[in-house]
C-alpha cells in the first residue's frame, strides 16, 4: 500500500488528466500557507506543484540564479509545458522570492494565478484582513470553477481536511514504534501522495493503512535504532535523506514538513463562519518559517522532537531559502539548550549520495558514542 | 561649480543633530529603537524617539570601510550561524554585533525594536534575531504586500497598524504622541520629500546636475530622519544648488554621452563603480531605489491615510507590470539610452522580476541592458576589474546602437 502511495505521487499528471476528463479542474499551489480547503470547497482539485530534479535552463532566463531550486524548478516545469493539467495557481506569500515570482509567473506562464497575501502577524486586524483576502480568493476560485460555492460546502471541505489531519497524525505516530513496519520514508511517501490526490481518496488510503497496521502490529526486534526528527523545507530531498538514514539503521520518527506534522498538528476549529475559522487557523497554526515569531516556531518544533523521543535532528534546507536560513540560528540555540544535536544539510547535498551517506553515517556514529 | 556654503552648513547641522542624538542613545540617555527601512519614522521623531537604522549602518559601513573589514563582518555573521546567502545588510549588521560585542557593532543598545513586513518580510526575521540578542520588545508593523496600487482595504489595514504602533510607543515611553508635534513632523517630512522629489526631477535636464553617487550619500537624512527640521532645511538648500546647476547646464561628468537607469540598490562597497561609469561618459539619471521610496509625498491634512499611501507604495510592493510601465515612462522622461540591471544577491525581493524588466525594455523600446550579479553590502566574490570590463562592453553596445540610429 505504501508503494501505492508512491505510485499515486509519480502518476500525478496522468491522474490529473483523468480528473479533467471527467470535467474537473485543477488548482496548483506552492506551499503550505495555501488554504486547500477553499480550493476543494470550490469544486477544484488542489495539487501542490513540487519541483523536479531536472535541469534548469528556461527559468534561468526569468529568475535570478540565487533563488531557491523549488521556484526555479516549478517555473521550469511550467515553461516546459509539464503543467498543462493545471487550470490556475494560488501563490501564497510565504517569502520574498514569491513576491517577485508571482509577477514573473503572470508574465510568462499562461496559467491564471491569485497572489494570496498572508499577514505576518495574527492579531485581530490581521485576521480581519486575511478574512477579506480569503473572500477574494474564494471569488477567484469560484470564477475558475464556474461552480456555486457556499459556507456549507466549505464546512464539508474543512471536515474532510480535519479528518485527513487526524488520520495523518495517527499514521505519522506509527513510525515511532519499535519494530514498526511503517518507516519514516513511508510517511513521507504518504504525505507526498496527499499533496496530489483528492483528500477523500487520501483519507481512504490512510484508513486502509491504519487497518493494515492494526492487523500486522510491530514486532520489536530488540535493536535500539537511533531516532531522528527531520526539519526540512523540501520533501523530495527529505525522502532521499530519510532513505539513507534508514538504510544506515536509523529511523525518522518526526518532522516539521508543512504538509507533515505541522499541517496535522491541530484541526481547524469551525465556528459559525467557516471562512473566518479558516483564516484564524492558517494565521495561528505552527507557522511556516516565513511567518513569525521565529522563537515560537523553534519552541514548538523542539517540542515535537522531544515528544517523539528523537536522539538527533537533521535540518535540510534549499540554498537561498531566506526563512529557513533565518530560522537556523534560533533552532540551533533552542536545540542546544534541550541537549539535542543537529546535523545541518543543504538540499543540494542529496544529489551526491556517497557524500551524503558519509555525513549522515558520521552523525549517527557520533550520536551512538554520545549515548554509550 | 563649488558647493554652496549653505549646503555645507545645513548638511553639517543635520549630522551634528544626528550624532548628538546618537551619542545620547549610545550613553542610554535617549529612548532608542532599531527600525527597518521605510516605515513611519515621522511618528518616532514626533515622540522624541531616536530611530536607528541597522540597514543604513550597514550601508555606511560598506561605503566608508575597506572591503576587508566588511568581509570580516560578514564572516563573523557566518560563524554565528547566519548564512552569507541572506540579506547582506543583515549579515553586515548582525556580523558587526558579533565581531564587536562590547559596542554592539557600533550600534546603540535599543529600548525596543520596530520592524515592518510589507516592504520586505526579511526585515521581521532579522529583527527577531536581534530581539533574541537584546531581549527587548519587538513590534511588527504588518501590512499588505504587492498593493502599491492600494485599495481602501489595504489602507485600512495599514492605518490600523499605525495606530497600534502609536499605542505600543505610548506604552513603552509612558508618554503620548503630541498631535501638534505629529502634524509638524508630517509637514516637515512632506517638505523634505518634495525637495528630494524635485531634485530627482531635475535629472531630466541634459546634462544631469547631480550624480547617482552623490545621491547615495545625500539620501541619509531623508531615510533616517524624515520629519526633522534639519532634514528639510538641508534638502531645500541642496535643491536650490541642484536647480542652479541644471539652469547652468553643469553636469556630473566631463561629458555625458549616455544616460542610464540603475535598477536595484546601490553597491555600497563599490561606489567607485559609479565614478567609473561617469569617466566613460555614462551617467545615471534615474534609479528605482531613490524615486520609488524616498520621493513619496504626504498630506498633513490626512496624516494616517497619507502615511499609509507613502509606505505601501515602495518599489518592492509594486506589481511587475507596473514596474515595467514606470521604467518605460522613465526612459522617455529622462531620455535614457540604457539600463543597468544589478542582480543583487543581497536582496531577492528587489531582484526577482528584473530580468523581465530588462527583456521588456529591449523588446518594446529597443533599450539595451547590462545585467550583472553582485551584492549590495557583501564584497565577497566581487571582482572590480571584471565588472568594469562589462561596463566597457556595455558602452560598445550603446555606441553601436547610437550609430545604428544615426544611420537610420
Amino acid at each position: 500500500m505504501i508503494s501505492q502511495a508512491r505510485e499515486l505521487f509519480c502518476q500525478r499528471a496522468r491522474r490529473a488528466a483523468e480528473w479533467k476528463e471527467k470535467g474537473g479542474k485543477v488548482v496548483g499551489y506552492f506551499n503550505s500557507l495555501t488554504p486547500e480547503e477553499l480550493i476543494w470547497a470550490s469544486g477544484l482539485l488542489p495539487m501542490q506543484i513540487l519541483h523536479s530534479s531536472g535541469k534548469i535552463t528556461k527559468s534561468g532566463q526569468y529568475l535570478p540564479e540565487f533563488l531557491c531550486a523549488h521556484l526555479k524548478g516549478c517555473l521550469e516545469q511550467a515553461l516546459n509545458g509539464e503543467l498543462g493539467y493545471v487550470d490556475g495557481v494560488v501563490i501564497a506569500h510565504a517569502c520574498e522570492a514569491l513576491r517577485g515570482f508571482s509577477g514573473v509567473w503572470n508574465r510568462n506562464v499562461g496559467i491564471r494565478s491569485y497572489f494570496l497575501q498572508a499577514p505576518a502577524t495574527s492579531g485581530k486586524e490581521a485576521e480581519n484582513y486575511y478574512h477579506e483576502e480569503l473572500k477574494l480568493l474564494w471569488d477567484f476560485l469560484g470564477e475558475l470553477s464556474g461552480q456555486e460555492s457556499s459556507p456549507e460546502r466549505l464546512r464539508e471541505a474543512i471536515e474532510i481536511y480535519n479528518e485527513n489531519r487526524s488520520l495523518m497524525k495517527q499514521f505519522s505516530e506509527l513510525r515511532k514504534l519499535p519494530g514498526s513496519p511503517v518507516s519514516g520514508r513511508d510517511v513521507i511517501s504518504v504525505v507526498k501522495a496527499g499533496l496530489v490526490i483528492p483528500k477523500d481518496v487520501h483519507n481512504d488510503l490512510l484508513r486502509k493503512l491504519l487497518a493494515w497496521f492494526r492487523e500486522s502490529p510491530p514486532v520489536p526486534d530488540g535493536t535500539d535504532k537511533l531516532k531522528f526528527t527531520l526539519f526540512s523545507n523540501t520533501l523530495e530531498e527529505s525522502d532521499v535523506v530519510a532513505q539513507v538514514i534508514e538504510e544506515l539503521g536509523g529511523r525518522v520518527v518526526s518532522d516539521n514538513f508543512g504538509y507533515g506534522l505541522r499541517y496535522c498538528w491541530e484541526p481547524v476549529k469551525v465556528g459559525s463562519d467557516p471562512l473566518r475559522s479558516l483564516a484564524g487557523h492558517y494565521l495561528k497554526k505552527i507557522p511556516c518559517p516565513g511567518k513569525y515569531p521565529l522563537a515560537r516556531i523553534a519552541e514548538e518544533l523542539t517540542e515535537m522532537a522531544k515528544s517523539s523521543g528523537s536522539d538527533g535532528i537533521i535540518w535540510i534546507t534549499e540554498k537561498f531559502c531566506d526563512p529557513y536560513l533565518f530560522e537556523h540560528p534560533f533552532l540551533v540555540d533552542r536545540i542546544k539548550a534541550e541537549g539535542f544535536r543537529m546535523l545541518s544539510l543543504e538540499a543540494e547535498e542529496a544529489g551526491n549520495l556517497p557524500r551524503l551517506k558519509m555525513k549522515i553515517e558520521a552523525f549517527l556514529e557520533s550520536l551512538q558514542e554520545n549515548i554509550v | 561649480m563649488e558647493e554652496r556654503e549653505e549646503v555645507k552648513e545645513l548638511r553639517n547641522a543635520f549630522y551634528e543633530k544626528y550624532f548628538q542624538d546618537l551619542a545620547e542613545a549610545q550613553s542610554g540617555n535617549k529612548i532608542t529603537t532599531y527600525v527597518t527601512g521605510y516605515l513611519p519614522s515621522e511618528i518616532l521623531l514626533a515622540m522624541d524617539i531616536f530611530p536607528f537604522y541597522p540597514e543604513a549602518h550597514a550601508s555606511v559601513g560598506c561605503a566608508f570601510n575597506p572591503a576587508e573589514e566588511v568581509d570580516k563582518l560578514c564572516r563573523s555573521a557566518e560563524i554565528a550561524g547566519i548564512s552569507r546567502d541572506l540579506c547582506a545588510f543583515s549579515t553586515c549588521a548582525l556580523g558587526s554585533m558579533h565581531a564587536y560585542p562590547e559596542t554592539n557593532g557600533g550600534m546603540p543598545r535599543p529600548t525596543f525594536l520596530i520592524s515592518s513586513a510589507y516592504t520586505c518580510g526579511i526585515h521581521v526575521l532579522w529583527w527577531e534575531l536581534m530581539q533574541h540578542y537584546y531581549q527587548v520588545p519587538h513590534f511588527i508593523i504588518d501590512g499588505p504586500v504587492l498593493c502599491a496600487d492600494y485599495e481602501p482595504r489595504h489602507l485600512e489595514f495599514f492605518i490600523s497598524q499605525i495606530k497600534e504602533l502609536i499605542s505600543f510607543l505610548e506604552e513603552q515611553t509612558k508618554s503620548r504622541l503630541d498631535p501638534d508635534r505629529f502634524r509638524r513632523a508630517i509637514e516637515l517630512s512632506e517638505s523634505a520629500s518634495w525637495y528630494f522629489s524635485e531634485i530627482l526631477e531635475l535629472r531630466k535636464t541634459i546634462p544631469s546636475p547631480i550624480s547617482f553617487r552623490q545621491l547615495t550619500v545625500e539620501m541619509f537624512p531623508i531615510v533616517t530622519f524624515p520629519g526633522a527640521e534639519e532634514t528639510t532645511n538641508f534638502y531645500r538648500a541642496l535643491y536650490e544648488e541642484v536647480r542652479e546647476k541644471a539652469e547652468r547646464k553643469i553636469g556630473v561628468a566631463p561629458r555625458e554621452e549616455f544616460r542610464l537607469i540603475w535598477d536595484n540598490i546601490p553597491i555600497f562597497h563599490d561606489l567607485d563603480l559609479i565614478d567609473y561609469f561617469e569617466s566613460q561618459g555614462m551617467v545615471f539619471v534615474y534609479e528605482t531605489f531613490f524615486k520609488e521610496y524616498w520621493s513619496k509625498r504626504l498630506d498633513p491634512a490626512h496624516p494616517f491615510e497619507s502615511l499609509a499611501k507613502k509606505y505601501l507604495s515602495g518599489w518592492t510592493n509594486r506589481r511587475l507590470e507596473r514596474k515595467i510601465e514606470i521604467i518605460e515612462e522613465a526612459v522617455e522622461s529622462h531620455a535614457v539610452d540604457g539600463i543597468v540591471v544589478f542582480q543583487n544577491k543581497g536582496c531577492r525581493a528587489y531582484s526577482t522580476g528584473q530580468l523581465d524588466v530588462a527583456m521588456s525594455l529591449q523588446e518594446r523600446k529597443g533599450i539595451p541592458h547590462l545585467i550583472f550579479e553582485g551584492n549590495m553590502a557583501d564584497p565577497g566574490g566581487h571582482d572590480r576589474n571584471q565588472v568594469r570590463e562589462m561596463v566597457d562592453m556595455f558602452k560598445d553596445v550603446l555606441k553601436s546602437r547610437k550609430a545604428g540610429r544615426k544611420n537610420g
